[in-house]
């Protein structure tokens, strides 16, 4: 745990989103300990689901209000594990997005376990409640261009990144390689193999001096040593965005919902006629098969597509349609919500492809 | 085992091919006739009398125009090699070449109807060929225009299902002269009603019905149950039904009722509740749930998360179980019952 005494003033103070900002960016540039921050998605109040909570075996604890809509958490964890019996504890906060109603980002200072090891797993604890975001793989890049440009930085050195990539011996693999390669031929390599980063942590420079240190990975997960200011609006605000997004274009797909239960499909739209060889329909229903915790069931399969989908883990059921060849159709049936919505579309992202998901739209004849 | 398996497959893809081909059908009214508005129905019970259930007609295909005139039709996926059994499509269709009652409208007639009948293209001149050959020696005749449509699933870019007029024509000029030529829609034009239509007025596979049962209302109501999330996939949760829960759940959302919801004693009854007691039945034989009373109207399903494909699950025990041929004879029993 961070030791009290160097911030006990974030700790102890009273402050505004402002201010919480301000010391924040004070703090990191001190250049002492990491920031890492999680935004998620919440339908509710956070503090609902976590204070005076077992989150598996993790307690959390709220500690006090430290102003409008920021709040200071404890979490502990007692392990005991065969020999290893220790505890493990530390603080976050959670504060909302002034923005985006359901949108919420956790901020710890703790060190590099504890937000690996703890918080992370943690907030993933708390699903269908807690959504993450999903960047893909185009959208990662052009975040780290923009951000460059807009600081007036120059260069990038990947330290380390983990990939994934897709079809390969038929299941993804996962390698951490690529010290020292410029972002232009890391991307290029990943595109060129069908694959994704599963996380990337890079230097940035400005020519030869190195003004921040960041982590990333595809849910917005971001840590951080300096320059957090920086940092938040390049990587974190366009992950909150893209979240929000995600809220506003997954809600209130249920035919429960809709008037005389009509269908709202949503599509998955690709550059390139991927579906016009018919053994890549049999690529994508091997991969929707492999989707966990859901049932999966083929209606027709050549030459189109017909899969029907439940989702175990709250019963959303959908009916997958490819009848182009750039396009997959989704069908929310009676229960499509927010959460079963995107882990299905972030399964097809992950394991087929990555496509532009959107409202689906019939065109004319 | 797997040419049984492959067999109910088919006779699944054949049922929403059929359903896919009533939508379109219907819709060319809809879309490319100078009418507006239109009603769309199927299944709906049409009679000679005011009685409603006085020897009724129930056409897989209804179109009420505004203009007083209507379409009803028949669609018939795949003929028998066996052509002796044909006659039995037509003489269906002669049936409903009657001043019949029950359009949905205010007079609940029509002035005049046209009569289709729809296949699928590998049969459809040999059925052309038997009709002409029929009604030139004056075993089949009707005396509203008569019409035999052929369709097809077409690929390209993208999935059409193309219509052509074998035999006939129809009144609509705008839809006849289309149809005459040939016309492909574009399956992904109706993919809402597609998705939301899973029944007809025919009795489909029982391990289809047993699937949509169990994915699309056994599983949605145990998933309003806080224990569900954490169900582990050796534990089972009480999922309490009533056979007309099920009904009017799959009547409400997975029927063509959803073309036109207004109630009316006429409006198709589909599934039929006979249809759910077998799958119920089934449900029971299998351990997957219990009924509930001696009447078997109630019953609990024991709910669990073991199956990653429920469809190919039900059909594989469907096939051990050595069933396959022996539904046709079923279905004729309890398909009366509603």
């Amino acid at each position: 745990m961070v030791p009290l005494n160097f911030n006990q003033r974030l700790y102890q103070d009273s402050f505004d989103r402002t201010e919480f900002m301000r010391r924040l960016d004070i703090i990191s540039n001190s250049q002492i300990i990491k920031i890492s921050m999680i935004p998620f998605g919440c339908e509710g109040e956070p503090e609902e689901y976590l204070n005076q909570r077992f989150i598996g075996k993790r307690f959390v604890e709220k500690v006090r209000d430290c102003g409008e809509d920021i709040k200071l958490y404890k979490l502990t964890h007692n392990i005991d594990y065969r020999n290893d019996q220790r505890v493990e504890s530390g603080h976050f906060f959670i504060y909302k997005h002034e923005e985006f109603e359901k949108i919420f980002i956790a901020v710890t200072l703790e060190d590099s376990r504890f937000f690996h090891y703890e918080l992370r797993p943690l907030l993933n604890g708390v699903y269908p409640e807690f959504l993450f975001t999903f960047i893909k793989s185009n959208s990662l890049k052009q975040l780290i261009k923009d951000f460059l440009m807009r600081n007036n930085l120059t260069d990038v050195e990947i330290k380390r990144a983990s990939q994934k990539l897709r079809f390969q011996e038929e299941r993804s693999m996962s390698a951490v390689t690529w010290p020292n390669m410029s972002l232009e031929e890391a991307f290029t390599f990943i595109h060129e193999n069908n694959g994704w980063f599963k996380s990337m942590q890079f230097d940035v420079k400005r020519y030869e001096r190195v003004i921040t240190e960041v982590f990333i990975d595809r849910r917005g997960i971001v840590r951080t040593d300096r320059q957090f200011s920086m940092v938040y609006d390049g990587f974190i605000e366009p992950a909150c965005r893209l979240l929000n997004g995600n809220y506003k274009l997954f809600s209130n797909r249920s035919r429960r919902q809709t008037e005389n239960l009509t269908p709202k499909p949503l599509s998955i739209d690709y550059s390139n006629d991927l579906f016009e060889d018919t053994a890549v329909n049999k690529k994508f229903m091997a991969v929707v098969s492999k989707l966990e915790k859901a049932s999966v069931s083929v209606l027709h399969s050549n030459p189109y597509v017909h899969m029907s989908v439940t989702d175990y883990n709250d019963g959303s059921t959908f009916d997958i349609w490819i009848l182009k060849s750039d396009q997959i159709i989704i069908v929310p049936q009676m229960k499509g919500t927010v959460a079963g919505i995107k882990r299905l579309v972030n399964h097809i992202f992950d394991s087929f492809a990555e496509g532009e998901i959107k409202n689906y739209e019939v065109e004319p004849v | 085992m797997n040419e049984a398996i492959r067999n109910i497959q088919k006779k699944i893809d054949d049922y929403e091919q059929t359903i896919i081909a009533i939508v379109g059908f219907m819709n060319f009214y809809r879309y490319d006739s100078n009418h507006d508005p239109i009603i769309l129905f199927q299944g709906r019970k049409l009679s000679m009398t005011q009685n409603v259930n006085a020897d009724f007609v129930t056409p897989d295909i209804g179109v009420l125009l505004p203009d007083n005139t209507g379409v009803l039709g028949e669609v018939k996926h795949s003929f028998p090699k066996e052509q002796d059994y044909w006659i039995r499509t037509f003489e269906q269709l002669m049936k409903y070449d009657n001043d019949l009652i029950g359009w949905p409208n205010n007079s609940e007639t029509v002035s005049t109807h046209d009569l289709v009948l729809l296949t699928q293209q590998a049969r459809a001149r040999a059925v052309g060929n038997y009709f002409r050959e029929k009604a030139a020696a004056g075993k089949i005749s009707f005396t509203r225009p008569f019409c035999i449509v052929e369709y097809n699933r077409t690929s390209q870019r993208q999935e059409f299902f193309f219509f052509r007029v074998e035999e006939g024509g129809l009144s609509d000029e705008l839809v006849n002269r289309k149809l005459q030529d040939g016309v492909s829609v574009p399956m992904n034009v109706f993919i809402k009603e597609y998705a939301a239509v899973k029944l007809y007025d025919a009795m489909p596979e029982l391990p289809y019905l047993m699937f949509l049962i169990w994915n699309y209302i056994v599983l949605d109501k145990a998933s309003e149950n806080e224990l569900f999330r954490g169900l582990a996939k050796n534990q089972k949760l009480n999922v309490p039904l009533t056979v007309d829960e099920i009904l009017e759940a799959l009547r409400n959302g997975y029927s063509f009722r959803i073309l036109n919801t207004g109630n009316s004693d006429r409006q198709p009854q589909i599934p039929k509740k006979g249809w759910i007691k077998k799958a119920c039945h089934k449900f029971v034989t299998w351990g997957e749930a219990k009924w509930d009373d001696d009447q078997k109207t109630n019953i609990t399903f024991k709910c669990h998360k073991k199956y990653a494909d429920s469809l190919k699950h039900f059909i594989e025990e469907f096939v051990k179980e050595g069933e396959v041929g022996q539904q046709t004879l079923f279905t004729e029993v309890i398909d009366d019952e509603e």
